[in-house]
């Protein structure tokens, strides 16, 4: 197994997208391990609350599926977490545009 | 025995439990089992299934684990779990199944007009395998004999054949019925 040190831990700034579904705002996704994006960390923040959130939500991008749910925004999870849900092929193809636009800008 | 491994990342429901204990349950360990239930469960990521995913690659279990609510991090790890399974397993609590021969079995003969395959070109599978990376495959129309009249599509793709590319992608297996604690020989942390 490589060392840790070795592995290295990617992200992509949501932030110029319009990633937004109720009070939740994606404004990061995160991956470790391999350098193309296909298992990532979406990092949210949820409207009117400092910061983002501890934990973010886990989206395959190969299944176009989400592996977690939010549940810090109460009465609004079930159909905030429909909506996101119902979006997963959308939110993946930002991501992924978003990932080759800073690998782009990088070169 | 057979060696198998579970990741289980950062934040995710079982990462605050020690699985040595305490063994592994299914989210739904009453739903009933099908082919169907095993398709959606990993095409689909329905999760609320009578199954437990399990994998042959170690690799692919410390990739879970890495990339769970949060990355994993030296003072926060991931864990994998290696699991035996006796051979044969106690055919009372647990059944186990290889996703790739539990649909391909559905399909014996070849010749008959329902099947897994896909009829695009060569390169279709790629968009199957990393359809947010290569779409592109994904869209290309399906192409006929000359003068077959077809309305123009883009290829057929089944959750028989998702299922399969998915099953591979992860080297998964499906566990029915709870694993106990004896079978999950140790813990890794993954950073």
């Amino acid at each position: 197994m490589p060392d840790a040190h070795e592995i290295e831990t990617n992200s992509v700034n949501l932030d110029g997208t319009v990633l937004a579904y109720g009070p939740v705002r994606f404004v990061r996704a995160e991956w470790r391990g391999q350098p193309t994006p296909r298992l990532v960390v979406l990092r949210y923040a949820i409207e009117g609350r400092a910061g983002e959130a501890p934990l973010g939500v886990r989206l395959d991008l190969d299944k176009r599926a989400f592996l977690d749910e939010i549940a810090d925004i109460g009465d609004l999870a079930p159909q905030v977490n429909g909506e996101i849900r119902g979006h997963a092929e959308d939110i993946s193809d930002a991501v992924v545009k978003e990932w080759r636009a800073s690998v782009l800008s990088r070169r | 025995m057979a060696r198998f491994y579970k990741g289980i990342g950062v934040g995710t429901f079982l990462h605050r439990t020690d699985l040595c204990v305490t063994g592994i349950a299914a989210r739904m360990p009453a739903a009933p089992y099908s082919v169907s239930a095993l398709m959606h469960h990993i095409a689909r990521v329905t999760t609320t299934s009578c199954c437990i995913s399990l994998t042959r690659s170690y690799g692919v279990a410390a990739w879970y684990a890495r990339n769970g609510r949060a990355i994993s991090a030296p003072g926060a790890p991931g864990h994998v779990y290696e699991i035996e399974i006796p051979d044969p397993p106690p055919l009372a609590t647990i059944r186990v199944y290889d996703p790739v021969l539990e649909v391909s079995s559905q399909y014996p003969n070849p010749l008959t007009p329902s099947f897994y395959h896909h009829d695009g070109d060569y390169e279709f599978l790629l968009g199957v395998v990393a359809p947010s990376l290569m779409k592109t495959f994904l869209q290309r129309q399906a192409v006929h004999p000359p003068g077959s009249a077809a309305t123009a599509r883009t290829p057929n793709l089944s959750i028989e054949l998702e299922t399969i590319v998915r099953a591979l992608r992860d080297a998964e297996i499906l566990v029915e019925g709870n694993i106990p604690p004896a079978w999950v020989l140790q813990r890794h942390d993954a950073v």
